[in-house]
């Protein structure tokens, strides 16, 4: 009777504050758009709106120098603001990011291979009327085609385009991935196939790492889950395997109560399990389990709230998968992987165990079910 | 190194020297207790890995005195992850005979 009101007040509690978070961060982030295009103008440049989407830069004699188009793009945590300047023929001379929600180390990649430089001198309405292809930065593209899509959408809406909404899914090998890698993991729990489901796990175990981890570099991360509180869903039509992952991952939580997704689709923990398999890795046990355990998680639930008021998900990325898979991230991240790797050759999964955060979002949604089953039952 | 010394850079090379002779002798002795058969090629296996892990060290350090400290761990971080990985999995390969005896 107690553990079933303490796991009550916890879901309600954690829901509460959650919420609370989330509807102080969207009263902060009211920025003015006035303020972004007026960051970037050069000293005594003057700007004039159009419409929503267009401005133009005038010079002291009041005569039109420049245009500015400022749009969004889909990026992955949220969208992304970008402002392209072109002359009066519309060539596109400088685009700048003027705002965005995208983890820092992956649009320092794009500024780092000079990304948008990659649009000057090409016509605008070209760009438009997706003549031109431009080349996504290899390990950052949906941040990359976001850049993109956000040039397209405010060319087309400043000059009264039509912009090509149309809505065609693009599903293939990473959706049928991430399909049978939960199929696997159903597989490897039914206890009938116990000796085959050793290979099985193997398998996926394998797969998981190369094609999710290494090929798509797109594991489930805490600022995937936090992008919903946002109010932004990633886009189906490109990447519709990044809404499968979370949705499957949590369903199979509500359904069954098993925690499918950590054990055998994780691509980290995966990982993990090679590495403990290679240095022949133990159980860890802890005489205060629970305790580390609670700190885990409420560690999780900080970086949420932290990311909910700034309105901003990527904050709360403090996971090593980026830094193992696409060698991206802080320098303290890489000094966390290294120690994650090292202590995976002794003990099992100790990454999973006592610090990711995806572990904790897990956690939750099990004990909602468990309040909820609780209710249903008294 | 020691840019104000004479004495002190040829001193740090033979205290290097001397530990690493310590060293390579000490893990002979100990494979010896182990009773761990080793021969050439097992040899070259053991002293590639200590070769690689010195070079990461070493090439880690020298890029932090370079003034590039992100670079310089991130150079220790990932090799060094993958030279432990091979370590420890080439130690077991090393002692597993003599673990096969204990558990006789």
């Amino acid at each position: 009777m107690k553990k079933r009101i303490i796991d009550l007040v916890t879901v309600l509690a954690v829901a509460s504050v959650i919420i609370a978070a989330a509807v102080v961060g969207k009263k902060i982030a009211k920025k003015n758009d006035l303020e972004l295009i007026g960051s970037i103008l050069k000293p005594g440049e003057e700007y004039e709106a159009v419409n929503n989407n267009k401005w133009l830069i005038l010079h002291e004699s009041g005569k039109v120098k420049d245009c500015i188009y400022s749009g969004e793009g889909r990026g992955y945590n949220g969208n992304v603001q970008v402002a392209a300047v072109t002359d009066t023929a519309g060539i596109i001379m400088s685009v700048h990011l003027l705002a965005n929600k995208e983890t820092p180390s992956f649009v320092s990649k794009i500024f780092r291979r000079n990304f948008t430089d990659r649009f000057k001198g090409l016509p605008a309405s070209d760009l438009a009327g997706s003549e031109v292809i431009i080349d996504a930065v290899a390990g950052a593209t949906i941040t990359s085609n976001a850049i993109k899509e956000a040039i397209i959408v405010g060319y087309s809406a400043g000059e009264g385009l039509k912009h090509n909404h149309s809505f065609k899914i693009n599903a293939g090998w990473p959706e049928l991935l991430v399909l049978l890698l939960f199929i696997l993991s159903v597989l490897i729990s039914i206890k009938r196939l116990r000796a085959a489901g050793k290979y099985l796990q193997w398998i996926s175990w394998g797969l998981s790492v190369i094609f999710l981890g290494f090929v798509l570099g797109q594991p489930l991360t805490l600022p995937r889950f936090i992008t919903v509180f946002t109010g932004y869903l990633p886009d189906p039509r490109s990447e519709l395997y990044v809404l499968i992952l979370p949705v499957l991952a949590i369903g199979f939580i509500l359904i069954s109560g098993k925690n499918n997704y950590c054990m055998s689709v994780c691509p980290f923990g995966a990982m993990q399990e090679i590495l403990g398999a290679v240095g022949n890795a133990s159980e860890i046990r802890l005489k205060r389990f629970s305790l580390v355990k609670y700190i885990q998680w409420g560690i999780t639930l900080l970086a949420v709230i932290i990311a909910l008021i700034m309105n901003n998900p990527s904050i709360a990325e403090y996971s090593v998968f980026g830094a193992f898979f696409q060698l991206t991230g802080a320098t303290v991240i890489f000094i966390l992987l290294m120690l994650s790797i090292i202590m995976s050759l002794f003990f099992r999964r100790p990454w999973c165990r006592y610090l990711c955060p995806v572990e904790g979002v897990m956690t939750y949604f099990r004990t909602l079910r468990r309040a909820v089953i609780n209710i249903f039952r008294q | 190194m020691f840019n104000n010394s004479n004495i002190l850079e040829p001193l740090f090379w033979i205290i290097m020297g001397g530990l690493y002779t310590v060293f390579i002798i000490g893990l002979a002795m100990w494979l010896k207790d182990m009773k761990v058969k080793m021969n050439w090629w097992k040899w070259s296996l053991t002293l590639l890995w200590f070769i690689l892990l010195s070079i990461t060290v070493a090439g880690g350090f020298t890029l932090i005195g370079e003034n590039e400290l992100r670079a310089g761990l991130l150079f220790m971080a990932v090799p060094g992850a993958v030279i432990i990985v091979a370590g420890v999995a080439l130690g077991r390969f090393l002692l597993r005979n003599t673990n096969e005896e204990k558990d006789n």
